[in-house]
């Protein structure tokens, strides 16, 4: 049995079993689709066009022929028989390739790796010297390196013994101190001088983020990353949460991330770097809790409901053989401590990386993404809370909305006669745009008088310069702005943003308007007290602040207080990988942390309410737009 | 134009305190609030949830106009329940056990009451107990609702609970609640938006949409 699938670049045939769901023979086949839902059948990412057979959707059979496609979405939907055909739109894939941007400021360090490589000469057994091997060994290793306590493993006492045994008494010990403690990490015979590195990771839940660092320097010497493969099981948090029911589904989700996500990206730096895995003798992880205790085989299920309670904060010290992790197995494992069931480790090492604690006080940290997680400092105390603004800013629940990868457009400005100039990522093609460019948008928009307050577009204004259209969005048919006209010579096709769109994003920006308003507010505080606010993220890297501010996305404050770094979680990571400080420091800060559970303070919800609708244009920035 | 055109027009429109302004100053010149309410403010609601239905205006328009409305009922509720005004109906609506969101609940509840119903909101995390008392308490419809899909198994709880039980019905909704998980389950009755909501708590009393 097969089924023919029409894609953007072609025609596939591909094998069908009776009662097997579309999504998954798509993605069997390379051809993964969007699941933000986690496969419910409600978020419309995996939506498919029926052309021609006859097809199950949910309990319902359909038949359908050419004159009347049905899309419907493909999660939920089987071909009955053989012969059917279907057409995969362009924005029902998930990208599984694209850049991604990995950048962060990395702060001022105290190079402490606490990795060594000792070259010992180990004397010879001898009649007055009853010492066996292994202590003969260790002897000269301690009188090297002050590692009094250090162990060897079966496996490793085996190596040594095979080495000693061919007649060497020259090898080369490299060793790494967890706490104090030193471990044995690897055993080389002779002169072994190869550079010692370690792996910093960043796992998100849409992307995960990495970096190879050289122990000897202290620098990053490699960069690499990749989509979250779990992303083809569930798009966020919530939904993956869901769909990690049984230990079956637990162990599946694992293997995605471990196997199929963190160790082809080591593989990458590797490669890139021309070393072995080996070689890699440190690991030092950040990510929320829920993707940690996924990448531990942990259950998550009490996470989802109140009152959130993970499994574990503090997982301690692992070793890379436990977790799977393709680098040297002895090679000690850190994961930055999370601070509450939806407040991760990730921001653990955002608050140790931006020095917050230490900073200018009235500071205010946001991780700006789909669970933006924010943190004030206030003299002694930190307070945190999450105010999720869902995947809007992502292009999550937007017509033609993307992620940051190649041909998303990132900058929109719009000049007289609502002439668009775009920038894209890449400087390709546009294809789609990305939350930044939807900031831009809006902003403008207002300040043109082509939105009013509600995010509503003024329709004469657009049919006046032909760029008006009308399209189909969840059933229901919308008014859009058309950013880019469609080209057929050019293979260009149309980019729109549309008023639902536009009321996708006001919720989003309310949200987090509304949680640093509510988080200050329960603090006594008002936005214009705060010395300074820190965005950290990738999307946040992209933003225009100015333009954020203007759409009521962030509080209203001289553009200086506001600082951009980077992924602050990843470089939190490599502090643990390069200055010994890092870590206790952040076990003792994981705690520090008082939450603030903003669906209980009773004012968020006006405060939302409030937020919604955009803020009047300042008078400076109204722009003319000839009529 | 009149006070009660403004009304109208200001409830649509999300002028909380020009609801705010008019309805006192038409409950201090003593005029009948439970007539304004009926010709004036549930019809602007009315109005309201229709725009939305014919996709005019969207969530966040719906948000602002619902709490306006809040304003003016804030005023009007305590004068009526003095008066012993009957309303349409008597319902109860409460996020389900392990889910505290509560802004989309919040709203339904907000155009329940702008269609003239009676709401005794449960808040969130609300467990079976909880709605057994408000039915205890005269609540004739449970209105369910859950945003995640860790907490939507619960209402199927709530559901085998008051299987059965004669004059109760129960209407889920939520982001993540779809018609073919309200069959699933067995609900009487789906809401798919706020709007949505309103019309299926009437089909479930049999009253005129």
């Amino acid at each position: 049995m097969t089924i023919r699938v029409k894609t953007g670049d072609g025609e596939r045939l591909l094998p069908n079993q009776p009662g097997r769901l579309l999504s998954e023979i798509l993605y069997a086949h390379g051809l993964g689709l969007n699941q933000r839902c986690g496969g419910e059948g409600n978020c419309g990412g995996c939506a498919v066009v029926l052309e021609h057979g006859a097809f199950t959707v949910g309990t319902q059979h359909v038949s359908v022929t050419a004159q009347a496609g049905r899309q419907v979405p493909a999660c939920r939907t089987r071909a009955d028989t053989d012969g059917c055909v279907i057409a995969l739109p362009q924005r029902s894939r998930y990208e599984a390739g694209g850049r991604i941007e990995s950048d962060f400021v990395l702060p001022p360090f105290v190079l402490d790796t606490q990795v060594l490589r000792v070259v010992v000469s180990v004397p010879a057994a001898s009649l007055v010297d009853h010492r066996s091997d292994l202590e003969r060994m260790l002897d000269t290793v301690r009188t090297q390196c002050c590692c009094a306590q250090l162990q060897l493993t079966l496996a490793q006492t085996r190596a040594m013994a095979r080495m000693m045994g061919a007649g060497t008494g020259k090898m080369t010990a490299t060793l790494a101190a967890t706490d104090g403690r030193w471990h044995l990490i690897a055993l080389h015979e002779g002169e072994h001088a190869a550079v010692l590195h370690g792996l910093a990771i960043d796992i998100g839940t849409t992307t995960v983020a990495a970096v190879l660092v050289d122990l000897g320097t202290g620098a990053v010497v490699q960069k690499a990353a990749r989509y979250n493969q779990q992303v083809s099981i569930a798009a966020d948090v919530a939904s993956r949460i869901s769909a990690a029911k049984s230990d079956l589904d637990l162990e599946r989700l694992r293997k995605t991330l471990v196997r199929d996500t963190i160790n082809p990206i080591v593989d990458d730096l590797c490669h890139a770097q021309g070393i072995p895995h080996g070689d890699i003798c440190r690991v030092s992880i950040a990510g929320n809790t829920v993707m940690v205790h996924l990448l531990l085989g942990l259950p998550v299920t009490n996470i989802g409901r109140v009152p959130f309670n993970p499994v574990l904060r503090d997982a301690g010290v692992l070793s890379a053989g436990q977790i799977g992790i393709t680098v040297n197995r002895q090679a000690p494992v850190h994961i930055a401590p999370a601070i509450a069931g939806y407040i991760g480790g990730d921001i653990t090492a955002d608050i140790h990386a931006t020095g917050l604690q230490s900073g200018p006080d009235r500071s205010l940290l946001v991780d700006l993404g789909t669970n933006c997680e924010m943190v004030l400092r206030l003299g002694e105390r930190l307070v945190c809370c999450a105010t999720p603004a869902g995947p809007a800013f992502e292009g999550g629940g937007m017509l033609q909305g993307c992620r940051a990868t190649e041909g998303a457009i990132k900058r929109i400005s719009i000049g007289a006669d609502l002439q668009f100039t775009i920038r894209t990522i890449g400087g390709v093609a546009p294809h789609g745009i990305c939350g930044s460019a939807v900031i831009d948008f809006i902003a403008e928009g207002r300040r043109c008088g082509l939105l009013n307050a509600a995010g509503r577009m003024d329709i004469a204004m657009l049919q006046r310069h032909q760029r008006h259209a009308q399209v189909e969005q969840g059933r229901r048919l919308v008014h859009a702005c058309v950013i880019v006209a469609q080209d057929p010579d050019a293979q260009q096709g149309r980019v729109v943003i549309t008023e639902a769109d536009i009321a996708e994003i006001l919720q989003a920006k309310a949200a987090v308007f509304a949680g640093i308003e509510s988080l200050l507010g329960s603090c006594g505080l008002v936005s214009g007290q705060l010395a300074r606010i820190v965005l950290a993220g990738g999307f946040a890297r992209h933003i225009d602040v100015g333009n954020a501010q203007a759409i009521g996305l962030l509080p209203r404050l001289p553009i200086e207080r506001v600082e951009k770094i980077g992924n602050a979680a990843l470089a939190g990571a490599i502090l643990v990988l390069v200055d010994a400080r890092a870590a206790p420091a952040m076990r003792e800060l994981h705690v520090v942390p008082q939450v603030v559970e903003l669906n209980l303070l009773p004012e968020f919800e006006g405060n939302f309410i409030n937020a919604l609708y955009l803020p009047e244009p300042q008078r400076e920035y109204l722009l003319a737009v000839a009529p | 134009m009149t006070d009660h055109e403004a009304l109208f027009a200001a409830i649509c429109k999300g002028d909380r305190n020009t609801v705010v302004r008019l309805v006192q100053a038409a409950v201090d010149a003593g005029q009948d609030v439970g007539q304004l309410l009926k010709t004036t403010m549930i019809p602007a609601m009315g109005e309201v949830g229709e725009r939305f239905s014919r996709n005019e205006i969207f969530v966040p328009e719906m948000l602002v106009a619902a709490r306006a409305m809040q304003g003016g009922l804030d005023i009007v509720e305590p004068i009526l329940a003095d008066s012993g005004h009957e309303p349409l109906g008597h319902v109860c609506i409460g996020s389900v056990k392990g889910d505290l969101h509560d802004i989309g609940k919040n709203l339904v509840a907000m155009m329940l009451k702008g269609a003239g119903f009676t709401v005794d909101d449960l808040g969130v995390d609300v467990d079976v107990p909880e709605f057994e008392q408000a039915v205890q308490r005269g609540a004739k419809v449970i209105c369910l609702s859950a945003l995640l899909t860790t907490t939507k198994h619960e209402m199927r709880t709530v559901i085998e609970h008051f299987r059965g039980r004669e004059g109760v019905s129960v209407v889920i909704g939520g982001a993540v609640i779809t018609q073919d998980y309200a069959t699933e389950i067995g609900a009487d009755g789906f809401g798919a938006d706020a709007s949505d909501a309103v019309r299926a708590v009437k089909q479930c009393l049999r009253l005129a949409a």
